[in-house]
């Protein structure tokens, strides 16, 4: 029934594809910032969009005048590319080599990137919410379960529940995702709490040049898994759309473990003469599942439906030095648990932001945000419902990077920020970078970072409250030496995660407590070399050593990332390979060393032949195997990992 | 380019799950003594099993693990005690098998529950946590 209509599917996005695939010829757009008298003329027949400027980061317009050809005026649009940050400690990842991974999810693909970066999981797709859940994202030591050390940041909006404080691992997909960054050690002063141990920031795409685009992929697979994809990126006059529908449903390895998700998104954006844009996004997302138990005592039957809401608003404002922006959001969730439990929270929230160029050696950057988190919590069996108190946290914020000398780069920041329990709290970074030499940088930094209890954990007794919480505070520093040529992209960087106040829970209901710790302490060190640009082999090794000290809970001691990438362009397509690898040692299901797991190890192999365009169509059919070994693994204890299984997919690209 | 397409489409249609072991529990502990919630695996049988019935076969994970159940002994059972008025409501305890056993896929498992390899499962998980 799930192959039949996935081919139906299939055959209604061609016919859409047929109606809308011949939109006017697009113009190229001219990426140079020099017009030659030969470029202008070629440009006198072309329809430079001018009503629709390109006013994405980084983009400039300069004005040609009195080129060699002519004397009119022509808007020629450029793109200055701005080398990485020399400072930076972040993790860029472009959002199709996410889509082309084999992981079942999101995170897990992310946390296939670094070594230093550990996601849990237990099947083939859904992580699902409260007990039994998995998609914790660690880094350096930091986050996991549940989730509320580590910020994902979405277009500029920062997404997490309002009563648990937490971002839901399953409400991602990677099929309208532009690029990633991680900055590993977290970013509290650009963005606030709960960026403790590292910011996902998400960028989703627009249509850079005016036409349509549609990408339909649809995918079947073992334990009867079937997932629709389809994004549609439309760009015609001031005019810039973005429609997203994504859906997977399993039935997962074992009773319990499958599920569905669907995610659909709206996006637009409007230019308003030469230097303003409006933006408006929105999102929803159902998951609906269970906890499937220890494969031990299994529980199949404790259910879980989630609906989230999410919207963001706001106008840019670009002027000749520099941007104004002003972003205003709102996410809503309704969470139904299988034992009567239903709660309603939000988040909602409003940042100020101004980049100036004060010249180009200094960017100032400088904001104002007001967040305010409240919801409530019924129980569906007896009707008791618990409003506990909301909160609102203003803060202001600042940054400035400068490069003093030509090859350092120096960054400095601070937020101000009133939080309802601790009253002001002050939080910094600093960062420099030197490029020794063209293939050389070293870059050291330290960042304060913070997060405030939850609603939940200050107010809700599921299993345990303490109102008497404190915030948590983190201090993370690190330092590496990174080396990039054509053949050669590595890097080395030893870090040290301390934290103060850390909220942890102990024991089980009604005896638990929950209570701030003392201190905590992660000292590691984590690397990467991949070879590049030597014929159609691109082998890549990362690996990550750290001693978490007493709270060892599903926060490995180390963890190996090892594969190879084979590209072959062929006359009538382009074969790309990938078989990888991860090996996970020093895993526990409790804090203190107790409990230890056996060690992970699997791999996995992907096959993508991408066939050449061909009348404004592009095919794409690709095979992913997960666990080719079939290991029996688990990230969370009798959890069990599903043996090898098989994902077969088509993608279609019509432009 | 066919042969790959084709190739996709099978590997597409083929079901992993299908090799998975199956298994059967069958009860032969006593005559006094039922078995229910029995779960092996990945597994979970809801029904009850009376002395000498199996459940029905179904496909578990491949490897090891106990048999675990809820026992109840239908013998030491008192419908009213001198003080109760209301009649007792039966009490299940959890118990597992003392030894595992291996499941490999592409093969089937008949695992029967004897009195002699039994002991009490303090293993059980703990609270619904949200």
């Amino acid at each position: 029934m799930n192959k039949t209509a996935a081919t139906i599917f299939l055959l209604i996005i061609l016919a859409v594809g047929n109606v809308f695939s011949n939109p006017p010829v697009p113009p190229k757009s001219v990426k140079s910032e020099k017009a030659t008298g030969e470029k202008i003329k070629s440009l006198e027949n072309t329809k430079v969009s001018t009503s629709a400027p390109s006013v994405d980061e980084h983009k400039i317009r300069k004005k040609a005048s009195k080129a060699s050809a002519g004397s009119e005026n022509i808007t020629v649009t450029g793109k200055i590319k701005r080398s990485k940050p020399a400072a930076a400690d972040t993790l860029e990842v472009k959002g199709r080599k996410l889509r082309e991974k084999p992981s079942a999810t999101f995170v897990e693909a992310l946390a296939s990137e670094s070594a230093d970066i550990h996601v849990t999981s237990r099947g083939t797709g859904i992580h699902g919410v409260a007990s039994g859940s998995t998609g914790g994202i660690y880094i350096r030591g930091l986050g996991g379960f549940p989730n509320s050390q580590i910020l994902m940041v979405e277009d500029g909006v920062p997404d997490y529940q309002g009563i648990f404080g937490h971002p839901i691992p399953d409400a991602y997909s990677s099929h309208l995702i532009d690029s990633v960054t991680v900055i590993k050690g977290g970013d509290s002063v650009l963005y606030g709490t709960n960026a403790m141990g590292g910011v996902i920031v998400i960028k989703s795409r627009w249509l850079k040049v005016p036409g349509l685009e549609v990408i339909a992929d649809v995918q079947s697979g073992t334990f009867e898994t079937i997932g629709y994809n389809l994004s549609g990126l439309l760009r015609r006059g001031p005019w810039n759309f973005a429609v997203f529908a994504s859906q997977l449903e399993t039935q997962g390895h074992r009773p319990g473990s499958g599920g569905s998700r669907l995610i659909l998104g709206f996006a637009a954006r409007r230019c308003l003469g030469d230097n303003t844009e409006l933006m408006l996004r929105t999102k929803a997302v159902h998951i609906d599942g269970a906890d499937p138990g220890p494969v031990t005592h299994p529980t199949p039957d404790k259910w879980f439906d989630v609906w989230r809401f999410s919207g963001s608003f706001g106008p840019v404002f670009h002027f000749r030095k520099g941007t104004i922006q002003l972003v205003s959001w709102i996410n809503t969730g309704i969470h139904k648990l299988y034992d009567g439990f239903h709660s309603v929270d939000t988040l909602a929230g409003i940042t100020g932001k101004i980049e100036y160029n004060i010249n180009s050696k200094l960017l100032f950057t400088t904001g104002a945000t007001g967040e305010f988190v409240d919801g409530f919590v019924e129980n569906l069996i007896d009707g008791e419902k618990t409003y506990p108190p909301s909160a609102f946290t203003p803060s202001v914020f600042g940054q400035l990077e400068l490069k003093p000398l030509k090859k350092l780069e120096l960054t400095t920041g601070a937020r101000f920020l009133l939080d309802t329990t601790e009253g002001p709290v002050f939080l910094y970074k600093a960062a420099a970078g030197y490029r020794l030499n063209r293939n050389f940088r070293l870059r050291g930094g330290i960042t304060r970072n913070f997060r405030q209890p939850t609603i939940r954990e200050l107010y809700l007794p599921w299993p345990v409250a303490n109102p008497d919480l404190k915030p948590e505070f983190s201090l993370n520093s690190s330092a590496g030496i990174h080396f990039e040529s054509a053949h050669v992209d590595s890097h080395i960087t030893v870090f040290r995660t301390t934290a103060r106040n850390l909220i942890r829970y102990f024991g089980s209901w009604p005896t638990a407590e929950v209570v701030n710790i003392d201190s905590y302490k992660v000292d590691g060190i984590e690397g990467a070399l991949k070879l590049k640009n030597l014929g159609p082999f691109s082998p890549f090794i990362m690996a990550s050593v750290q001693d978490v000290g007493r709270y060892t809970k599903q926060n490995p001691d180390e963890k190996l990332i090892f594969g190879v990438d084979f590209k072959l362009p062929l006359k009538s397509m382009t074969v790309l390979s990938t078989l990888s690898g991860q090996f996970v040692r020093g895993l526990y299901m409790n804090n203190y060393s107790r409990d230890p797991m056996d060690d992970v190890f699997f791999l996995d192999f992907t096959l993508r032949l991408r066939l050449k365009e061909r009348a404004g169509y592009r095919i794409e059919p690709y095979l992913n195997v997960r666990n080719i070994t079939d290991n029996r693994y688990a990230w969370v204890l009798n959890y069990t990992m599903p043996g090898i299984n098989i994902l077969a997919g088509l993608k279609m690209e019509l432009k | 380019m066919k042969q790959a397409l084709f190739l996709l489409v099978i590997l597409a249609v083929s079901a992993c799950e299908d090799v998975y072991p199956e298994v059967v529990i069958v009860n032969k502990t006593r005559h006094d003594v039922l078995i229910k919630d029995i779960s092996y695996n990945g597994c979970i049988w809801s029904g009850v099993l009376a002395y000498g019935e199996a459940t029905a076969p179904q496909k578990c994970l491949p490897g090891s693990d106990r048999v675990h159940f809820k026992k109840f002994t239908a013998t030491t059972y008192e419908e009213y005690d001198e003080d109760a008025l209301e009649p007792l409501t039966p009490t299940w305890f959890n118990y597992m098998t003392t030894r595992s056993y291996d499941a490999s896929t592409l093969d089937f498992y008949l695992i029967e529950i004897d009195l002699e390899g039994l002991e009490q499962d303090f293993s059980a998980p703990g609270p619904y946590g949200h």
